[in-house]
């Protein structure tokens, strides 16, 4: 098993998870980088809030925190949008050594905080919120007495994210400080930040969002113009990108997939100076226009505080990850990645209880890979493969990788079986009279040939994917049960 | 006079120091460089910057240091290079420890040269 070391991580460091952090504090970040400053700035549509401003806001949430008698551990549910009270909350939290819980729109506050045991919760007005925030972003009581929790305080966790993850169902991740030191020391100084201009239109409750956008902009002092709708409104976010003259994007591939859609937006994208497309994975389209820009791949999840591996500006192809960065990566005998470091997560909340995870562990990512001397690339899900009658496992996201790449024309392939005896294979060809062969598909499936029966092909309007880009298999099967009439139609 | 008035942007250089000092929302006048020249009542109360302190300093490096960024500083710059400044934008100041909502008015008065910035809360 080959062991690959991002050369600027020291394995001691790496191994040990409670060794004592000789990077600086948040105290030590933040003080200097906020009081009496004019940057970081932050640009919001409907206010301008200079680091000073950050600061005076987030010491009157200390205050607040600390006539509550909240004290270090404590966990506060932050359910407020991307706004100067999620700043001040933020820095607020980080400089009192609570544990910020960020739930996302559709987790009800009070929901979360139950779920999580935490004591407070700011939210936007409603049964849940113990405080909300005033127009300025100040904090506003409402009554509702702070929640004595059930459980010990977690003064190591300092946030606590929810993920629908890569490796099955919702779970809420815990980062520590050193976590997140580890990420924000190790990526950070590859982003280039002097005198940026970001454009911000990820969710900051995401670790992606928080971690390797917003944190780093912040703590560089970089002037942040933030998107309304995140990155939803694709128009407003091309008319940010030249309103502001933006240096720096971070977004998910698909994003980026919307910009280049028009001259204008592909202008944009290709004047920015810097940014990490990650968060899914985008296609060989997609790999071929971003080669002729100095965005570069970042590849992570939560449970890595979400950094593994980045590409160098400019360095794409299809399924490209970069390269390990602060952590040490192996592949198992399965091909999965593994990662080990300080990035890897403190613990994960679980029946009303912070389980911390051993320190040093090698971490599964769930991800097949192929690795090229320090280079990554993606092959397919390892939780996308089936069980034959017989008892063979089909790693399915495998095959198909190999027919994509034995097949160009195949923009996506699907492998699946309804009896568990024989195989189908779906495609989405272009032109849509290129689909390949049943001989020929066969040809490159190994072991596995004689099983499969049929080779069809779906428009690729028809095929459905998940918010990461990832095929998403029970509801593309359903595109297909007019042709496949023994599919339940609730399959 | 309102802080939306147009006619307050012509008069601004015709104004008595006391009828600046009575106006109901923050006035500083500049020189080119940033400068203090006038800094009115309402100003130096609600920033907790007396008179005295504020003028003959610079707005933007001394006084409102958290103004001196691109988005301010930088367009009363061009504005002051351009001879023309006619710029709002909603900001938000820290007035005495608290972060307040403000609309600021970066203005250059063309006939007389002078530079005027105009801070209303929200």
């Amino acid at each position: 098993m080959r062991v690959t070391q991002d050369i600027s991580v020291d394995d001691n460091s790496a191994r040990n998870h409670g060794s004592s952090v000789a990077s600086p504090g948040w105290r030590a970040r933040l003080y200097p980088r906020f009081h009496g400053q004019a940057y970081p700035l932050l640009v919001f549509e409907d206010t301008i809030v200079p680091a000073a401003s950050i600061w005076a806001g987030a010491r009157i949430w200390i205050a607040a925190f600390r006539e509550r008698g909240l004290k270090s551990g404590d966990r506060i549910v932050l359910a407020l949008p991307e706004s100067p009270a999620f700043l001040f909350i933020l820095l607020a939290a980080l400089w009192s050594e609570l544990t910020l819980i960020l739930p996302g729109p559709t987790q009800d506050p009070e929901e979360t905080m139950e779920l999580l045991d935490a004591a407070v919760a700011v939210a936007e007005k409603g049964a849940a919120a113990t405080w909300t925030a005033d127009p300025c972003g100040l904090p506003v009581a409402t009554g509702k007495p702070v929640r004595p929790p059930h459980g010990p305080a977690t003064p190591d966790a300092r946030l606590l994210l929810s993920t629908s993850g890569t490796l099955g169902a919702a779970r809420w991740i815990a980062l520590s400080d050193e976590n997140i030191f580890s990420v924000l020391d190790s990526h950070t100084p590859r982003f280039g930040l002097e005198d940026a201009r970001v454009l911000s239109v990820l969710p900051w409750r995401h670790a992606f969002g928080m971690v390797i956008d917003l944190l780093p902009a912040l703590l560089c002092g970089a002037e942040m113009v933030r998107a309304g709708c995140g990155g939803r409104d694709i128009e407003n976010v091309r008319r940010l990108l030249i309103q502001h003259d933006i240096s720096h994007l971070n977004a998910v591939p698909m994003l980026i997939d919307r910009l280049s859609a028009t001259a204008e937006g592909e202008a944009c994208v290709r004047r920015l100076r810097g940014g990490v497309i990650g968060g899914a994975r985008g296609g060989a389209s997609l790999a071929r226009f971003l080669t002729h820009t100095t965005l570069r791949v970042g590849y992570g999840q939560t449970e890595a505080s979400p950094g593994i591996a980045l590409g160098e500006p400019g360095n794409w192809r299809e399924g490209y990850l970069g390269r390990p960065v602060g952590c040490r990566v192996r592949l198992d005998q399965e091909n999965i990645l593994q990662f080990s470091g300080t990035n890897a997560c403190l613990g994960e909340w679980r029946q009303g209880n912070l389980v911390r995870l051993e320190p040093g562990r090698w971490a599964s990512t769930g991800d097949i890979v192929r690795q090229e001397g320090e280079d990554l690339t993606f092959v397919a899900r390892a939780d996308d493969g089936f069980k034959l009658t017989n008892g063979r496992y089909v790693q399915a996201g495998v095959w198909e990788n190999v027919v994509k790449t034995r097949f160009p024309q195949c923009r996506e392939a699907m492998l699946f079986t309804l009896d568990g005896e024989s195989l189908q294979l779906v495609v989405a060809v272009e032109p849509k009279d290129a689909i390949p062969s049943l001989a020929s598909v066969r040809d490159c499936l190994g072991g596995l040939c004689d099983r499969l029966t049929i080779v069809r092909n779906l428009a690729l309007a028809e095929w459905s994917f998940t918010p990461k880009g990832e095929i998403d298999r029970p509801s593309t099967l359903r595109s297909l049960a007019p042709v496949l009439f023994h599919v339940c139609p609730n399959a | 006079m309102n802080f939306g008035d147009p006619e307050l942007l012509e008069k601004l250089p015709t104004l008595s120091r006391e009828e600046i000092d009575a106006l109901a929302f923050g006035v500083v006048k500049v020189n080119d460089t940033g400068i203090v020249e006038i800094f009115n009542k309402f100003e130096s109360e609600v920033a907790s910057i007396a008179v005295t302190k504020a003028e003959g300093r610079n707005f933007f490096t001394q006084i409102a240091p958290c103004t001196n960024n691109r988005l301010i500083l930088g367009r009363f710059k061009e504005g002051v290079l351009a001879g023309e400044l006619d710029v709002c934008l909603p900001y938000t100041f820290t007035y005495k420890m608290r972060p307040t909502n403000v609309n600021i008015h970066l203005y250059r008065h063309a006939s007389t040269g002078t530079n005027w910035v105009i801070v209303q809360k929200r």
